[in-house]
């Protein structure tokens, strides 16, 4: 089976893995009004380590995931992990993405973006916006403490994973030497 | 290959994708949702069942008498629900009989579906659960859903094992209601969702002559207007009520009970005519 097909089987199943866990722990605290989103963490990963077309898959498959259960055109969260892939594709090389620090922060930045992104595209459908813009700011706060908390957690286990698939990505010192 | 296009090749590859995607067509799109929703389903579903077996071998872990205890109490209860049941029984035979008289239409029959909640799914965009009970049971897209705290919502999407139900602390949900001891209509919508508080709903089109405060709060039930949601489901509690900008009407807020944030079983009325249903909504006034 070929390395890239291994990785964005590997990739997913640990997407999913998240989400399900993130939508286990949602649902158990629902009587706090607060709402945890790991958008940012779901892509991270695979953005910053694995080539594009690989991550690509990936962030388009996650996508797809989310969207089957959330009452939105189907796809959208799929386009919208995808434009984050290119986008931190663009810029990683700028960066040291093999630190697990460095992708726990670009998770946190796309997980800030992506939320400021469905702020301006939907909050004016809420019949308060006052209202709707406290709460999404709470779930921001709580989505990125969250984040930072189970992020180097959540990357262990995506680098184990594709060690254990024997799909390790390639180094980026390796590539270059 | 210049570097300007290479640099540019990860945002034309999308495009290509989202090209694809925009001139597939909504059928293939549509099974793909159904084919991830069935997909993920199983998850939940399962995680579900390991929370029931949880509970019970955490009952298990009770003493006999505590479950003595609790027998005598339900004994209690049981008997108090069979006496409404007989005088449910007399006030149905009652109303049939004032409907005759007057010839009146009668409301809808329901069929009542108890469910389990799999998973609740409350964000600031939308308040939906996910019931472990579908089309296998004769689940109906638009049934109203009710719970111990009065109204829960409508189921939106039924799948095989599993239906969503959209809240009334959705803000995709309106629907026609009614100050308890009044009968003209207002327009209910969900969706003022605050964080650490509980779900409110806003109140439009409520005449001036009535009042509501946060100390002397009114009842609000379904009107059964629209013929989907039976009339007298309790809603919430009017807790504000103020002058519309057009000074017509009033606007206000209701607070729905807490229970909704912590909801675990459901009961779906299922109608038995179907084509009460099939409206895509209740009509708000």
């Amino acid at each position: 089976m070929p390395t890239a097909f291994r990785q964005v089987f590997v990739l997913c199943l640990c997407a999913c893995l998240l989400q399900s866990l993130a939508g286990q722990f949602n649902h158990l605290i629902t009587s706090f009004a607060i709402t945890l989103d790991f958008a940012g963490l779901l892509i991270a990963f695979a953005a910053l380590r694995l080539p594009f077309r690989p991550a690509l898959i990936v962030a388009l498959f996650t996508g797809l995931w989310v969207d089957a259960y959330d009452p939105v055109s189907f796809g959208r969260h799929a386009f919208l992990y995808g434009l984050a892939v290119c986008l931190i594709h663009q810029l990683r090389d700028r960066l040291p993405r093999e630190e697990t620090f460095v992708c726990v922060v670009t998770a946190l930045f796309t997980n800030l973006a992506l939320c400021v992104l469905a702020g301006f595209l939907d909050l004016g459908a809420l019949p308060d916006a006052g209202d709707g813009a406290l709460r999404l700011l709470a779930d921001l706060v709580a989505s990125q403490l969250a984040t930072a908390l189970i992020g180097p957690w959540f990357i262990a286990l995506q680098l184990r994973s594709l060690q254990l698939a024997r799909a390790e990505p390639v180094s980026a010192l390796r590539r270059y030497a | 290959m210049p570097r300007r296009f290479d640099q540019a090749r990860p945002f034309f590859t999308l495009g290509l994708v989202l090209l694809v995607w925009l001139i597939l067509p909504g059928v293939l799109k549509r099974f793909a949702r159904l084919s991830f929703y069935e997909l993920k389903a199983p998850v939940d579903l399962a995680a579900s069942y390991v929370g029931d077996l949880q509970d019970f071998w955490s009952q298990k872990t009770r003493t006999n008498n505590e479950l003595i205890v609790a027998a005598r109490d339900l004994a209690a209860v049981n008997a108090s629900y069979e006496f409404r049941m007989r005088d449910d029984a007399r006030l149905r035979t009652e109303i049939s009989r004032l409907e005759e008289l007057l010839r009146l239409p009668s409301y809808g029959e329901f069929r009542s579906e108890p469910a389990r909640v799999v998973r609740r799914d409350f964000n600031a965009w939308w308040q939906r659960i996910i019931v472990r009970k579908g089309s296998n049971h004769g689940i109906l897209v638009g049934s109203p859903v009710v719970y111990s705290g009065g109204l829960a919502g409508r189921v939106v999407e039924v799948h095989a094992t599993t239906s969503v139900v959209e809240l009334i602390s959705s803000p995709g949900l309106r629907l026609a209601a009614v100050f308890d001891g009044d009968d003209r209509p207002v327009s209910f919508q969900g969706g003022v969702n605050p964080p650490l508080r509980p779900a409110q709903g806003v109140l439009e089109f409520v005449p001036l002559d009535l009042f509501a405060t946060s100390a002397a709060p009114r009842s609000l039930v379904t009107s059964g207007l629209g013929g989907i949601f039976p009339p007298g489901l309790i809603v919430g509690q009017v807790v504000q009520l103020e002058p519309s900008t057009d000074g017509l009407f009033k606007t206000g807020r209701v607070l729905i009970d807490e229970r909704l944030g912590r909801i675990t079983e459901v009961t779906v009325l299922v109608p038995i005519d179907p084509s009460v249903v099939n409206a895509p909504g209740e009509a708000a006034p």
